[in-house]
């Protein structure tokens, strides 16, 4: 005969209500019905809809908090939080935002100058000139860093960590070099955190914008990226995560190595998007995808609404349509990094259309 | 989950965190995340139906209890407060034709995960766990959402019936009657399974 489940039993099980001899009980029961045992964790299962939070644990909470309070703008409400602390520092390339301590290990290679400097036709020898430019400014940066850091102790007061937040305007490009050695080509118009307690363990950086991530292989504890609402985690790698305020998705892209994003594991050449309520598309990345880390901007074709937006920032310009019928032309190609007149020629020529140049402000008008 | 029901203790220090929490003190707005990440994640998720979606609807939660946490008055406790949030922002969330459409296709990938790539070789015992996993899921998926929601937090959560009912609005009797109807239902659609010799 049939041994049907109790189920004013099984409901004082699940709510923890059976004392733990009768836990025991039914559990031994279970062990010689495997049957109905499986009917459990089946209905187990259907309610948590358990498939996809399968890995959840303390360092997913940890990642997850980092993000909250990346996302916490409380300063003046008097609530602490000591990681997302922002203070003004307006015009500044490099950010300090909370230590004391000067950070002489973390040495940012980029500033305004480098990819102001670059030419849309220069050659290598201009650019070794300007990395070696750079190079020289890296202790002016760090001479501006101590300047700025003490005038802001009562900041740190209220703070007990610390991050550096590097940041470039539309126009900008810059390389970054992490405490353990890999490096960060942040894109124009990005904004990159590395949390103080990098090398003890917190390997949690935060994006907004797009960077070429090269992580040393064996480097210890895995290294994950945040940007908008997506974590990417890799051992050793390159890759390119994307997030700027104005993109619907983020996008992950490998170079070379694995990089996990939620459930899915990327390998070298796949471009991953992942949107508000998921992954919206897998394909295979374009070497385009990775260029603008060596001054080179490629669009696929875009129509003008989708590329200006684009060129604004990798030029610090403000595009407008001077006609709403321009909005259905497209463009597409590389663009080097240079000047706004050469941006002005490219645009003539493959949109054949006048530009009236004020300022940075470009209007695009019909021929 | 026993902490739940220990009472005692755990809710005095869930008090004095709520205190700290509400005069500012980061490090008891980061203890409260951690303790309620998990359990309220999977709680999203059995809505939504997307590991993202469910990270979202947490945070959004957080974010929400630490903007107003001066103003805040956590009469029913902050469990009730998180859990009834996490249920509204997820009601809403699903309200979105991409959500539905993307639980509808993670319900539909639920049912065949299980026997993808193996189901060839697979033995008799694991294609029948498979035909039950998918009839409990359908079982399921049949109650209506605050029948759902009422066993989800009594079985998975174990919330006391007075907790369940604030979380929905509703009456402890109301509450234990949605909680009693879901099990019949339950019971009755996967009778086939259960009483089997």
């Amino acid at each position: 005969m049939a041994e049907p489940l109790d189920w004013d039993e099984i409901d004082r099980y699940f709510a923890g209500e059976l004392s733990e001899a009768d836990a025991a009980q039914l559990r031994r029961w279970l062990m010689v019905h495997p049957d109905k045992a499986q009917v459990l964790e089946s209905v187990a299962q259907a309610l948590d809809g358990t498939i996809g939070v399968d890995d959840s644990g303390q360092s997913d909470a940890l990642v997850s908090w980092d993000a909250v309070a990346a996302r916490i703008r409380s300063e003046d409400e008097g609530l602490v939080l000591a990681d997302v602390m922002r203070p003004a520092v307006s015009g500044r390339h490099l950010e300090r935002v909370s230590s004391v301590h000067l950070e002489t290990s973390i040495a940012p290679l980029g500033t305004r100058s480098i990819a102001k400097s670059r030419n849309i036709f220069s050659g290598q020898t201009r650019q070794r000139a300007l990395w070696s430019v750079a190079a020289s400014l890296v202790l002016g940066v760090v001479v501006m860093v101590l300047g700025w850091t003490a005038g802001v102790r009562h900041v740190s007061q209220r703070a007990a960590m610390s991050m550096l937040a590097y940041t470039t305007g539309s126009g900008e490009r810059a390389t970054i070099t992490l405490p353990d050695g890999g490096t960060v080509a942040l894109n124009v118009a990005s904004r990159l955190e590395v949390p103080m307690d990098y090398m003890t363990g917190n390997r949690v950086v935060r994006l907004n914008g797009e960077g070429l991530f090269s992580v040393p292989h064996n480097s210890g504890a895995p290294l994950t990226v945040i940007a908008g609402a997506t974590a990417a985690r890799v051992l050793g790698t390159s890759f390119v995560v994307r997030h700027y305020a104005t993109d619907s998705v983020t996008t992950v892209a490998v170079r070379d190595g694995k990089v996990a994003v939620g459930s899915v594991v990327l390998t070298a050449n796949w471009l991953l998007e992942v949107g508000r309520y998921g992954v919206v598309s897998l394909r295979s990345a374009e070497p385009g995808v990775f260029g603008f880390a060596t001054g080179v901007l490629t669009l696929d074709d875009l129509f003008l609404p989708k590329a200006i937006p684009e060129l604004d920032r990798w030029y610090d310009v403000d595009i407008r349509l001077g006609d709403p019928e321009l909005a259905k032309r497209g463009v597409g190609g590389k663009f080097a990094a240079g000047s706004i007149a050469d941006l002005t020629a490219i645009l003539e020529l493959t949109l054949d259309v006048r530009v009236m140049r004020d300022g940075r402000v470009l209007t695009l008008m019909p021929r | 989950m026993s902490d739940e029901k220990d009472g005692g203790s755990a809710d005095q220090t869930e008090r004095g965190l709520v205190e700290r929490l509400q005069n500012g003190d980061n490090a008891a707005a980061r203890e409260l995340y951690l303790r309620y990440y998990d359990r309220l994640r999977r709680f999203a998720y059995s809505y939504v139906r997307s590991r993202e979606a469910a990270e979202e609807v947490v945070q959004d939660t957080f974010l929400a209890l630490l903007e107003r946490r001066k103003s805040l008055e956590l009469r029913e406790g902050l469990r009730v407060y998180l859990y009834a949030t996490v249920r509204n922002r997820a009601l809403k969330m699903i309200d979105h034709d991409r959500v539905v459409d993307r639980a509808e296709a993670a319900a539909v990938q639920d049912e065949v995960a299980p026997g993808m790539g193996a189901r060839a070789d697979a033995p008799n015992e694991r294609i029948e766990a498979d035909a039950l996993a998918a009839a409990v899921a359908r079982a399921i998926a049949t109650l209506p959402e605050r029948r759902r929601v009422a066993l989800v937090l009594r079985w998975r959560h174990q919330l006391p019936y007075a907790d369940i009912a604030r979380i929905m609005g509703t009456s402890v009797a109301a509450a234990t009657i949605q909680v009693a109807r879901a099990r019949e239902t339950i019971a009755e659609l996967i009778k086939g399974y259960t009483d089997r010799p």
